[in-house]
């Protein structure tokens, strides 16, 4: 890790303070997330899960990008994590449409369905919180504060 | 060694004062520095010069401690505390501070990561009993970590 250039501690504390907010709620929403899972317990599963790991795989590997970014001062880096927040919301619009198909079609499964499209939502905004972290990276390292990562949710 | 230190960071001054502390077990190091600090933590007898004259010479742990009136001693950094007035915060500690502050940020990132890993397998599988246990307790250590980096960085 570089040392921090002089005259530019203040912001390098400033973001921690910023990170550590956007990290603690990802964490809240990894809880909530938990939560669901228990409630779901043992009930038999809707269907098998393949978009919802894929969501998670995505925003787990941009918060870990994000904090390298970080930690490298890497503008860049940061900018291109915020190209595969789409990518997360893409995945959830797949995620609703495809449950919604199933509670159209069924109402029984409009509980579970329900549950399956919170799980969703958590990671949709773990995502736009990564997205806070590489726009503060980048406000560290130009100095500019710009929405780089505007979300369409 | 004059001043040996001055441009180094942190980590690079660590390793300095390592291997010193190394040497001196076989030779006597005499070392010039203005880091008051480091003069306390590497040297086990502290002469302090103002303008070419030595004002005071004693066991390090005696000069950084001892009560000194401001007749026989006006810039003690020992005498500096007792008036209150503290330290003047030292760049190279506020320095290592922030690096630290750096890695816990990683630490922390590292522990969200593993809770939201956690909570999906359990999702994924159904079993959740063991695991929501330990991801209860990492969601608390992670808020405490949290308002740990506040009050450090305060």
């Amino acid at each position: 890790m570089p040392p921090a250039a002089d005259g530019q501690r203040p912001e390098v504390i400033i973001a921690v303070l910023n990170i550590i907010v956007d990290l603690e709620r990802i964490a809240d929403h990894a809880e909530g997330n938990a939560k669901i899972a228990v409630m779901i317990g043992k009930e038999p599963p809707l269907k098998p899960l393949i978009d919802l790991p894929r969501m998670n795989q995505r925003t787990v590997d941009m918060l870990r990008r994000s904090l390298d970014a970080f930690v490298n001062r890497d503008a860049e880096a940061a900018r291109r994590i915020c190209g595969d927040d789409d990518e997360v919301d893409q995945l959830y619009d797949q995620v609703f449409r495809e449950l919604l198909t199933f509670m159209a079609e069924d109402p029984k499964t409009i509980t579970r369905a329900t549950r399956l499209i919170w799980v969703g939502h958590n990671l949709e905004r773990s995502a736009d919180r990564v997205t806070n972290i590489c726009e503060r990276v980048v406000y560290l390292v130009t100095g500019k504060m710009s929405e780089i990562c505007v979300s369409k949710y | 060694m004059d001043e040996p230190c001055s441009a180094l960071d942190p980590q690079s001054t660590l390793r300095i004062e390592e291997l010193m502390n190394e040497l001196k077990a076989r030779y006597t190091i005499v070392i010039v520095t203005h880091n008051m600090q480091q003069a306390a933590r590497v040297s086990d007898w502290t002469g302090f010069l103002l303008l070419g004259d030595l004002v005071e010479y004693d066991k390090t742990a005696e000069l950084f401690s001892r009560r000194r009136t401001r007749e026989q001693t006006t810039t003690s950094p020992a005498l500096w505390l007792e008036e209150g007035r503290g330290m003047p915060h030292p760049r190279e500690s506020f320095d290592r501070h922030l690096h630290e502050l750096q890695d816990d940020l990683l630490v922390m990132g590292s522990m969200v990561e593993k809770a939201w890993n956690v909570s999906m397998e359990s999702l994924r599988t159904g079993t959740w009993r063991w695991r929501t246990r330990l991801l209860r307790m990492m969601s608390r250590s992670i808020r405490s970590a949290s308002t740990l980096k506040r009050s450090a960085s305060s």
